[in-house]
């Protein structure tokens, strides 16, 4: 089976730098004593340092890795050098009837798909009524977190927030616990983001008093919340914490389009390694956010390789949101990619954030994509510019700079940032019509 | 007018110790800031909420800032060379994590009027940019060219060119350590500049840093340097230098000293095939003090009269033993191996290594391969060809590292006989260091055809010694890398 992904995508795959060193390293003949495939799946022997080699396997139709080796990252570093050699060199790969520990693996997960189809089609009742009990009850948990938190808001507001950033470690951290014990994960999030403020920095003040004042307008919008609209409601509940059940979503009404990976952002949070993917639909013009979790040490099949288009219907959560975040309800990676359309100057992808913030004044992360740009040095740090004599201040590592030059040679290119007010982080780009994106974790 | 402003202010200071009163704010943020007033319970409310009225207000209206004061980037000239495919940038990628093997490829790869897509080029030339990678500059030369138009461009912009257009620092700026690689490199190119440059600042230069540039001149040591080595020799201040001085003119074998060295020696030493060597009694004199050589032997068991006439054999070129011998070169340097004078004393590898002579090393070598155990640079001087015609011994002992200078350029491979000998001598050891360098090194230099054979022993090998084991299948990935980038770099 022929592979549609490039190396770049490929290394996109890997849990961290060190992963792709590794995976490289393997990308070599000399360490596959076995290279074998098959129209499904490609597996190979690896020989490590132990006697036996490990046998790792990669199913294709829908990539998902799986390695004897005791690593727990996923995918291994054998998973990801298999890959890699198979993309770079396939006909070195003896063509042949699969074994049986690869029949095995990948009938386990045809089973798994099957068993996880028919759950979603036999679905046991509901019992509404003790669902209600429920809600209610935590409905008035968080109201009661909310009034705690309202009196430490404002005491903290009375005394001034000049004195935030010598306490903010455990300021914040205390309010964020009381908050998870009163069931608003939302609130707590929102405390802790305000404790990972740069105090050291000349603008801490301004985010401060405005992320102080956003987490009071949600908490107020959760008290006013029988007299907003349905999308307000979900909005704010999903501010909040409230979850919303996968199911419903992908009850909802489907959007069916040529989705575009345009990135994807890795968070390591508590042990908990989420992926944020921004796609970006062909025909809809529409942008999602899909949210991939993995709990350390375990793995998840639902990657998606940014520069890729998968076909597939997306259905979106609820909110007021433009770029909300979907889940797939079926989709195929295709063989074909797409360039997105762009706004064609910053006067006008500001009008789109400004348009977002308009629409929902609690967008954080707006995407952007933005043509006619090009980056240039600003003091110690980056500017877009483009030829209308607009400026935005882009964030980025310098690394990324330098590779915007050299892919660019300081030419004007298309690019998509993800705009929080006055800070566009440059994300991916598109240059003569080729696209080029950087990994972008943060633990 | 910045609308945030005065109520970041009020939030910092507290309410407590200013009042909060929204004013200024545009007429319709200025009528709902009233009605938020009119409606709230208590002070901190009221400001929490105009706040967020306020923020949401100012991203609603958010406009970029202008471009004016920033300065545009310079746009990179056109390419005027057409790329390498991607495969082939890949493998330039991949090099990254090797020390040598890049610049072999680079080296492969400059021929072929092609140069390196540009999403490729910054990590190379961050690392041909590393001062601790010692093939930066050989790096950087050859990234001038492989790096095409926008990688010259790529580096002014990474501000990583110097006023030498980045080739090497200027002999003003640099640092002693840079000036001492300045100094060997430029004795390589032109020995004669480079005694020049040295002459301007070695008045100024502390005594360890004369020393230490002094050495420079042992790259392409000849009789032009000898009138400066023999001034140093007479009137620098350090002794430490004055002997570093006097050792490099008994390097240059037609210089005054080994010449003086010959004149005393000439006439003190017999060889008779039948009865060997014989010595005439020499007596010390003040001259020979100058000279350096010393009166009394520090080993008891050798005469100090020997002793003074060992010195001098041991600065005299093969000449000189041409003339002992009464024939030609190639006799003389077997005879000399075979029939050292002095019995033990006599240091017959730290006399060729003085002069370099590689023919001397060669013909010593073949008289007599064992020598190179004591001295491995003999081995070093000579050429890959001279290595083939040489009968190496099968095994040796305590073999566990090959000196550097066996190795010389990277794109000089070994003859099949060499390789295999060292190969044999390496897997015929209980243990191996530096086994990551040593593969690589070698799998740049060892013939092709031991492929096959590393590979049968690697499989051997399985239950062996672990950096054997180690030092085999590393050895096998960098062959194959090595012929990868014979493949695609292939003239």
């Amino acid at each position: 089976m022929p592979l549609n992904l490039t190396e770049e995508q490929i290394l996109q795959l890997a849990p961290d730098d060190s992963s792709v060193k590794a995976g490289k390293g393997l990308a070599t003949l000399s360490k596959w004593v076995l290279r074998a495939c098959s129209d499904r799946a490609v597996w190979g022997h690896c020989q490590g340092s132990g006697k036996n080699p490990y046998q790792t396997v990669i199913d294709l139709t829908d990539i998902a890795f799986k390695c004897s080796c005791p690593s727990r990252k996923f995918p291994c570093k054998h998973g990801l050098g298999l890959l890699l050699l198979y993309a770079r060199q396939p006909d070195q790969f003896t063509p042949g009837e699969e074994p049986e520990w690869v029949t095995a693996w990948l009938a386990k997960r045809q089973e798994k798909a099957e068993k996880k189809e028919q759950k979603a089609r036999s679905e046991t009742p509901v019992d509404e009524a003790a669902q209600a009990k429920r809600q209610e009850k935590r409905h008035r948990k968080v109201l009661d977190g909310i009034s705690d938190l309202e009196t430490w808001m404002k005491d903290l507001l009375r005394n001034g927030l000049l004195n935030v950033p010598e306490r903010a470690d455990s300021l914040f951290d205390n309010m964020a616990r009381r908050m998870i014990d009163a069931q608003a994960p939302g609130l707590a999030g929102r405390l802790r983001a305000m404790e990972t403020i740069d105090f050291g920095e000349e603008g801490w003040k301004a985010e401060l008093t405005e992320g102080m004042s956003r987490l009071y307008l949600l908490m107020q919008g959760y008290r006013n919340l029988d007299r907003l609209s349905p999308e307000w409601k979900d909005e704010i509940r999903t501010l909040i914490g409230y979850p919303q059940s996968k199911e419903n979503v992908l009850a909802r009404e489907a959007v069916t389009d040529s989705w575009l990976v345009l990135h994807k952002q890795s968070r390591r949070v508590n042990d908990l390694n989420t992926d944020i993917y921004w796609l970006y639909g062909k025909r809809s013009g529409r942008m999602a956010r899909y949210l991939n979790f993995a709990v350390a040490g375990t793995f998840s099949s639902e990657s998606r390789v940014p520069g890729s288009v998968y076909e597939g219907s997306l259905c979106f959560y609820n909110g007021t949101e433009e770029c909300r975040r979907a889940l797939f309800r079926e989709d195929t990676l295709s063989e074909e990619t797409f360039v997105p359309e762009f706004c064609p100057d910053l006067q006008r992808a500001a009008a789109s954030y400004r348009r977002a913030m308009t629409a929902n004044p609690f967008s954080e992360d707006v995407p952007l994509l933005v043509g006619g740009v090009s980056v240039t040095r600003n003091g110690s740090g980056y500017s877009l510019v483009d030829a209308g004599g607009d400026a935005v201040t882009a964030v980025m590592p310098e690394e990324t700079y330098v590779d915007i030059l050299a892919v660019t040679g300081g030419r004007p290119f298309s690019a998509l940032a993800i705009a929080n007010g006055d800070r566009w982080e440059l994300k991916s780009i598109w240059y003569n019509n080729e696209y080029h994106t950087w990994r972008d974790e943060r633990n | 007018m910045n609308v945030t402003e005065p109520i970041i202010q009020t939030a910092l200071l507290g309410t407590a110790n200013r009042e909060f009163v929204p004013a200024d704010l545009p007429a319709p943020l200025a009528e709902l800031a009233a009605r938020i007033r009119e409606k709230s319970e208590d002070t901190e409310s009221c400001l929490y909420r105009t706040a967020a009225a306020v923020f949401a207000y100012r991203h609603s209206g958010w406009e970029p800032g202008s471009s004016e004061g920033l300065l545009p980037i310079e746009t990179a000239p056109e390419e005027q060379l057409p790329y390498f495919d991607r495969n082939r940038c890949r493998l330039f990628a991949r090099l990254q994590g090797t020390q040598n093997m890049a610049v072999y490829a680079y080296r492969r790869a400059r021929k072929s009027g092609r140069v390196i897509l540009p999403e490729f080029l910054q990590p190379l030339i961050r690392r041909a940019y590393n001062r601790n990678n010692p093939m930066r500059f050989e790096e950087r030369r050859l990234l001038t060219v492989l790096g095409g138009e926008r990688g010259v461009w790529l580096i002014r912009q990474m501000d990583l060119a110097d006023g030498n257009g980045g080739e090497e620092p200027s002999w003003d700026t640099a640092t002693h350590s840079e000036r001492r690689d300045l100094l060997r490199r430029q004795r390589k190119k032109n020995p004669s500049s480079a005694l020049e440059q040295l002459r301007r600042d070695w008045k100024s230069e502390p005594a360890n840093h004369r020393n230490d540039l002094l050495e420079c001149l042992l790259t392409n040591l000849s009789r032009a340097d000898e009138t400066f080595l023999m001034e140093v020799t007479s009137t620098d201040r350090s002794s430490t230098v004055r002997e570093t001085a006097r050792k490099l003119l008994c390097r240059i074998p037609d210089s005054a000293m080994v010449s003086r060295c010959c004149e005393l020696l000439r006439g003190h030493i017999h060889y008779r095939k039948l009865i060997g060597w014989s010595y005439d009694r020499m007596e010390y004199t003040p001259e020979m003090k100058e000279m350096g050589l010393e009166e009394i032997s520090r080993n008891k068991q050798e005469d100090d009269s020997e002793f003074l006439l060992r010195q001098l054999a041991e600065r005299v070129p093969l000449d000189f033993w041409c003339e002992v011998f009464d024939c030609g070169e190639e006799q003389a340097a077997r005879k000399l191996a075979k029939h050292p004078p002095f019995r033990k004393h006599f240091n017959l590898e730290e006399l060729i290594l003085n002069f370099s002579d590689r023919q001397w090393a060669f013909h010593t070598l073949q008289e007599a391969p064992y020598y190179y155990f004591r001295r491995p640079e003999l081995v070093g001087m000579l050429t890959p060809s001279q290595r083939e015609e040489i009968k190496w011994p099968d095994k040796v002992k305590q073999f566990t590292y090959i000196h550097d200078s066996w190795f010389g350029p990277v794109d000089e491979p070994w003859g099949p006989g060499f390789s295999s000998a060292v190969l044999s001598w390496i897997l015929n050891q209980k243990y191996l260091c530096d086994v990551n360098d040593m593969a690589e090194n070698l799998a740049l230099h060892l013939s092709p055809h031991l492929r096959d054979e590393v590979s049968a022993r690697t499989l051997a090998l399985t239950d062996g010694v672990p950096s054997i084991r180690e030092f085999c299948t590393k050895l096998q990935e960098f062959m194959d890398l090595k012929s990868e980038i014979d493949n695609l770099f292939n003239d």
